[in-house]
Order: C-alpha cells, then structure tokens, then sequence
C-alpha cells in the first residue's frame, strides 16, 4: 500500500491541452474518486497514473517514488477496465493469474493467490469457465480478481460499473466499498455518476474541463462546493439556479421575484445565481409562488417539478403530498443552506 | 345455417394451408435463378470434367461426337508418366513456399499497420494493388523485370556485385523460385486484408491490459495477438492453398511450366495436356486430382470456418 502524490501534472495532445496543473494527494490506503462529465479529463488522468498515457509534464509518485519513466507492469499497480478486458480465450483463472505467470511466480503461489481471491469474490466455482460464458457482474468480479492477486500498492478503477445494470450497480458499488474495506489499498476510481462518487468516496476529485474544481469528503462537497459547477454536479436532483442580482440584503430574480437571503444579506452584486437544493424547499402557507408542472411521487419524497417566475425548479418534500400540475404552491427556502455564485461561477457566501 | 358452424373452420383451415404452400412456392421460385446458375455454370462443367476423365476424348471427337469409355485409362497414364511426380513435388513446393512466404510477409505487414502513422489508410490500400492486377499483367511485367539481360532485378544485382546475370526464367533451378517469389507477391495482399481485419478485432483494452499484466512486444504477440487470431489464420492459410494449388496463369504467363517441366505444377501440366497436347480426357484426369485434393482443403476450411463461428 502506498500514498499517491499528482503534482503539477499537465497533459497537451498536440495543441490541445487536456489536463492542466493538476494537484492530488491521496493518502495511503484513501479511496478517492475522480468524477466529472464526459472529457473532463478523469480517465486520462488515471490512464497517466497507470502509464498507458505519457505525462507531458509534472511528476506522480507512488510511495514516495517518482513513476513517470516506469513501464505499466514495473509501477506496481491494478487495474480494472470499463470493458473488463478479460483475455477471452484464458479461463477466469488464467486471466487472474496471466500477471503471475508473467512474472514466473511458481505456479503453487500463483494457485494460492487465485484460490484466496476467488474465494474472497465468490468466484470458486467459475474458475473454469471463460468469460464469455459469465454475466456482466460475474466478468466484473473476475476483473477486480485479477487486480487482487497482484496484491498492488494502488488499486485504479476506469468506471467499472457502467456497463452494468442500475440494480447490480448498486450492488457491485457495495462490494467495492467492502473490497477496500477488507484490503485497505489505496484506491483511484474514476466515474461519471456522482452517487457513486458520494456513496463510495472517502474523498472526491471533481474535475472539469481538465482542471481539478475541488476536491473534498462527499458531505464537504454537497455542503460547501465553492463553484456552481461542484454544486450542481453533485446532488440528486440537482441544485436549483434562479439567476438575479442581489442589493441592500434582498435578492430579486430575473423575474422581479424576491427571495430571502437571511445571514447572506450582505452579498450584492448582478448575474448572481441563488442556489438552493430541491430538499432545502418547504411548502408553506405564504412564501415564493412555484408554478407546478410535474408532479413525481417515488415513495420515499414527493418530487415537484415547475417555476418561479420563469425559471425552473425542482423541490423535494419527504411528505406525500396531494398536488396537482397546474396548482401553485408556496416554498420557503432553508435561508441557512443558501449558496450564492457569482458571475464567474465562485462562491459568494 | 346449421352447416356453416361446424364446416367454417375446416374450410378457413384448408384455405390457409393452401394459401401457405402458394407462398412457399412463391418463395422457391426466388431462388431460381441462383439454382440455375449454378447448374449451368458450376454443376455442369464439374460432370462433364468427371465424365471426361472417363472418356478417351480428343479433337476427333468434336467431329464425331464420339468419345469411347476407357474406365481408369487415362487416370493410370497421368499418374504413371513421370512428369506427374515432379509436377506433384513442384506443386507441394510451390504451395507451401507460397503460403509460408505469403503468411510471414502479410502478417508482419497488418502488424505494422496497427500502429499509427501517417498515411497509414493510404499505404494500406496501395498495398492492395497487385491484388487488383489481372494475373497475366503481372506476369507480364514480372517477365520482364527477370529478364536474364535485360531485367531490372538482374541490372541491380549486378550494380550490387551480388549476382552475375541468373537466368531466373531459363534456369531449371531457378524457375520455379522465380514463380513462387512472384506468387508471394501476388498474394500479400489477400493475406494483409484478412489478417488486418482479424487484428483490428482484437480489442485496445486487451493490450493495455496486458501492459499492466507485463505483456508487451513479443509477449503480447504470443498471449493475445496469436491466440485471438488463430481462427483467422487457420482461415486464412485454407483459403491459401486452395487459391495456390490451381494457380496457372501465373506460370504459363512466366515460364509456361520450363524449361524441362522445372516448374510444371499439376495445375499447368492439366493445361498442357488438354490444350497443348489435346488430350482432353488425360487433362480433366489430371483437373479432377487437383479438384480432389483441393476439395480436402475445401472440407477442411469449412469445419474450421464453422469451429471458428461456434467459438
């Protein structure tokens, strides 16, 4: 197990300027997640980590080594594929053992390893088999085997769920998070969707466009991001922005609307965004009148969809409520989890 | 209408079956003009090729329409005149210096066209040129580029200091290597398509995984590349000998099977027979050997494609 250590690390594909001055320190044994959009720059950045993409400046460190020059095989690291990428004329143990076989570890090792990591995947029975003839999450499992048999220092994960059902996601998710648990390596893991970063994170890289927009425990993240773009990215559903402009402690929308601002009156200034989070809305008797378009029960909270003024919102009630589409109500946002950015997207309160 | 209950049913049951058949006919006859092609172009020179091998059949009988049964005549004469043996053994030469040439030299050609650079579309298609030549054009050219005195191939080993003029065409040691290297030419391109193709198949993530693994340049070669394309290869090495073993315009055109029958194949000696020396039945004797041993080839191709298609 060791720390990983990205500093000042810039990728150019030709003159286009992938990543710039990127910053990490992970910490021995963390389990971090890169997550943002598509080319954001995530999976490039574990693909430098894991050498199958030059680094066109600045260093990575893997226990305290500089691994820029290492070939792949030499930087002591696993890892796991979108696709799986499974050798599909070995059996699956075969795949888990390949790298051992490689590097001529005596075949009653080798054995040993796939058994122990078999036996901690629930693979036993499947050694035989080749990956054609296994489920998508039995092909994922066989992957993160074949990672675990190497018994690495860093563990990367290139969005390995995604190609997975929504309920086996949920499931595989928790037994990641178990794996790492178990093992305590430390763990890169790159991915799109944000509830997996938040459910399974000890701490989350956003990244956007190339550059790191913060980095954070899930919870920090939710509760402080210091961009826009952290705020709506993380959270489901997403953070609500009424744009306005903001003077003498009150906040009028574009549409002439006044919202509260409570301990941020002191923020002033125009193109201003009001963020608030769907679950941060009450429904009150007297407040901000919402237009309602949608209504969306899923059981556990009432989702209500619709406007102020002209600008779209999304509220969450943990009640069950009896609203019609085409009825207003009256929301009353939680002043205290206000979050207030400014023209070029920073935090203002 | 106490009738109409009970006789509905059967009647629609009847109309529909009858309507069912109508449309499988309709069906059959779709098919027609394919069936007909191939009994008209396929199915009668085949039996008539057979038929022939029986027959004593010469120019005479174009005349007389006569052409008396000989049993196994002409079959026990090929096989026993003593240029079947060295046509056999040139054959078995020719075929299996052509795949190994053709294979080694197309593999290595896809393989490097896998890595990127520019004008890599390009190259790649000009590579499919000699492939588009008719045959007799190449061996035309070629022809000329062997030339003893006046070859561009024999002008550079000589500027080179390598070689004093061989008689590549006119050297009965020679002239068969001349027709295999030409032959190798020839079919780079069939074998660079498919293996191209086969390659492009393989996965990116496999490599990069096997990076991680520790499989990289040759390992990678012998772990994933060759074991991923053995359907592929075992395709194409069949395909090879079939298309290799009837291969004749290729040598009529540049030796015409000389001197001295040094490069006479079962392929141009089955020429020579039927249209040098017009024994047309000891000629289609001689086809059906080379159909025949083809058709293992054939047989052993399709298992494989189907092996390759269940895998």
């Amino acid at each position: 197990m060791a720390n990983v250590a990205i500093r000042s690390v810039n990728k150019y594909y030709g003159a286009f300027h992938a990543l710039k001055e990127i910053n990490i320190d992970i910490a021995d044994g963390d389990f971090v997640v890169l997550v943002g959009p598509s080319g954001c720059g995530k999976s490039t950045l574990l693909r430098m980590i894991a050498g199958l993409e030059d680094i066109s400046s600045g260093e990575v460190e893997i226990g305290g080594q500089v691994i820029n020059d290492l070939l792949p095989q030499e930087r002591d690291i696993a890892m796991v594929f979108q696709n799986y990428a499974l050798y599909p004329h070995m059996t699956v143990a075969e795949n888990m053992s390949f790298a051992l076989r490689l590097a001529r570890v005596p075949k009653p090792e080798r054995d040993a390893k796939v058994t122990r990591a078999a036996a901690i995947l629930g693979l036993e029975n499947l050694l035989d088999r080749r990956p054609a003839q296994l489920s998508g999450g039995q092909r994922q499992r066989v992957a993160m085997g074949r990672a675990i048999v190497r018994d690495p220092q860093v563990f990367l994960f290139d969005e390995p769920l995604s190609n997975l059902d929504a309920k086996l996601r949920v499931q595989m998710r928790a037994e990641i998070k178990e794996l790492h648990e178990r093992l305590g390596t430390t763990t890169i893991y790159v991915t799109h969707d944000q509830i997996e970063a938040m459910t399974m994170a000890d701490r989350i890289v956003v990244m956007q466009n190339g550059e790191v927009a913060q980095v954070g425990a899930p919870l920090d993240l939710y509760d402080l991001p210091r961009k826009k773009f952290v705020a709506g990215f993380i959270g489901s559903p997403a953070m609500n922005f009424l744009s306005g402009h903001a003077k003498a402690g009150h906040f009028l929308t574009s549409d002439g609307i006044e919202l509260p601002l409570g301990p941020n009156a002191a923020v002033e200034g125009d193109d201003l965004s009001y963020g608030i989070r769907p679950e941060h809305l009450r429904l009150g008797d007297s407040g901000v009148p919402m237009h309602v378009t949608v209504v969306e029960p899923t059981g556990a909270e009432t989702q209500v969809l619709g406007r102020i003024g002209e600008q779209p919102v999304v509220c969450a009630f943990r009640e069950r409520l009896d609203i019609r589409p085409g009825a207003v109500i009256h929301v009353l946002p939680d002043e205290d989890k206000l979050h207030i950015f400014g023209k070029d997207g920073h935090r203002l309160n | 209408m106490p009738g109409f209950g009970t006789n509905g049913p059967s009647v629609a049951v009847a109309r529909r079956a009858g309507s069912r058949r109508r449309e499988r006919f309709i069906q059959q006859l779709f098919l027609l003009p394919a069936v007909a092609y191939i009994l008209i172009f396929f199915g009668y020179p085949v039996v008539k090729n057979v038929v022939m091998g029986f027959q004593n059949y010469s120019m005479k009988s174009f005349f007389t329409g006569k052409a008396p049964w000989v049993g196994l005549q002409n079959y026990e004469s090929v096989v026993s005149s003593p240029i079947f043996s060295s046509a056999l053994i040139n054959t078995i030469v020719f075929t299996i210096c052509s795949i190994a040439g053709q294979f080694v030299i197309g593999l290595a050609i896809a393989l490097y066209f896998r890595k990127r650079f520019p004008l890599n579309d390009l190259l790649r298609s000009l590579i499919l040129l000699p492939w588009l030549l008719p045959l007799i054009v190449s061996s035309a050219i070629w022809r000329w580029l062997l030339d003893q005195d006046n070859g561009a191939l024999n002008r550079i080993l000589e500027l080179l200091l390598l070689a004093d003029r061989p008689g590549w065409l006119t050297t009965t040691s020679l002239s068969l290597v001349a027709c295999i290297l030409v032959n190798i030419w020839i079919g780079i391109p069939f074998n660079v398509a498919i293996l191209y193709s086969g390659l492009q198949e393989i996965p990116e993530e496999l490599y990069e995984a096997g990076q991680l693994d520790g499989a990289t340049g040759w390992t990678a070669f012998r772990w994933i590349t060759w074991p991923l394309m053995r359907p592929v290869v075992s395709v194409v090495l069949m395909l090879g000998v079939i298309y290799t073993l009837k291969v004749m315009d290729l040598i009529l055109g540049l030796t015409g099977g000389g001197p001295a029958n040094s490069s006479q194949t079962l392929a141009t000696q089955s020429y020579h027979l039927s249209f040098v020396q017009f024994q047309f039945g000891q000629g289609a004797a001689m086809a059906n050997i080379l159909v025949a041993i083809s058709l293992i080839f054939a047989l052993l191709y399709l298992y494989i494609n189907k092996f390759a298609g269940k895998s």
